[in-house]
């Protein structure tokens, strides 16, 4: 169990270390089988990988996985927990009265409230889905694997233009949108940002790996 | 603009331990027991070190038949 982790923690270590200290990463997992043999193999990997966090600063991959993390966890991470709350807050006012209907004189409509009660499933389901989308997200921009990154966006558009069409025609209530569209926006552009930025760092790389 | 500091306390244990034996080339894992280093101290100074040219690193074949090779340090 303890080698397990210890070479978790290791490979932790040599993935943050980034392609520029490749040689560095490989070093360590060949010393660690000296820290097998000699029993303690934690504390040599856990040592690898305060040093791989502390290099990682200093290279420009490394800022850009720290850049992914910061997104991941302070954006979208948060935007999935929001949309789960979302699909929560639907499920318990299902069977009140209808949404975006000012107090009627004549009572509540029971067709009205029929109708949109029976589009709650959808939303609930809807605003479910975004929230997976965006913890998929949140996986895929730490992984980097760009091209899921661009159909996990394209799954979250179309999400939030079905919800955006259901909730106007039916529950004639965009004010729970409105601050979504505004994060997604600025996901959006933040995604964007960091696509450019990988883009120039895996340009450097090459460049780099040319010159040698 | 690189800053000049003095040397820390670390790398003065493992300068002391590279330099007894200028020419012998030594493994990661010898120099932490050695200098007493952990390898969350030692490597970010064999790194900085060799980045400066203060240290030479090069691979070396295994002792042992089937082991992979090991980085070495003078």
């Amino acid at each position: 169990m303890t080698l397990a982790v210890s070479r978790a923690l290791l490979s932790m270590a040599s993935r943050s270390l980034g392609s520029d200290r490749r040689t560095w990463a490989m070093a360590m997992e060949a010393e660690f089988e000296a820290a097998v043999e000699d029993r303690r193999p934690f504390l040599f990997a856990l040592g690898c990988l305060f040093a791989a966090w502390r290099e990682i600063g200093k290279h420009s991959e490394g800022r850009l996985i720290l850049a992914n993390y910061a997104l991941a966890l302070g954006l979208l991470i948060p935007m999935a927990v929001l949309q789960f709350q979302q699909a929560i807050g639907f499920l318990s006012s299902a069977g009140g009265r209808p949404f975006g209907i000012p107090s009627a004189a004549d009572g509540p409509n029971l067709y009205l409230i029929w109708s949109q009660n029976s589009t709650i499933p959808i939303l609930v389901i809807t605003w479910l889905l975004l929230g997976i989308a965006h913890l998929c997200l949140a996986w895929m921009l730490v992984e980097g694997d760009w091209s899921r990154i661009a159909k996990c966006g394209m799954l979250i558009g179309a999400a939030m233009i079905t919800l955006s069409l259901f909730m106007g025609v039916l529950m004639l209530d965009l004010s729970s949108l409105r601050a979504q569209v505004a994060e997604l926006a600025i996901e959006f552009v933040a995604v964007l940002s960091i696509s450019r930025w990988h883009i120039r760092v895996l340009a450097g790389a090459s460049r780099n790996l040319l010159a040698r | 603009m690189g800053r000049n500091r003095r040397p820390s306390k670390q790398m003065l244990l493992l300068l002391e331990a590279l330099s007894a034996h200028t020419q012998q080339w030594r493994h990661g894992y010898e120099l932490m027991k050695e200098t007493g280093l952990l390898s969350g101290t030692l490597y970010p100074l064999l790194i900085r070190m060799t980045d400066q040219g203060l240290v030479e690193a090069e691979w070396r074949e295994p002792e042992h038949p089937g082991r992979p090779a090991r980085h070495a340090y003078r």
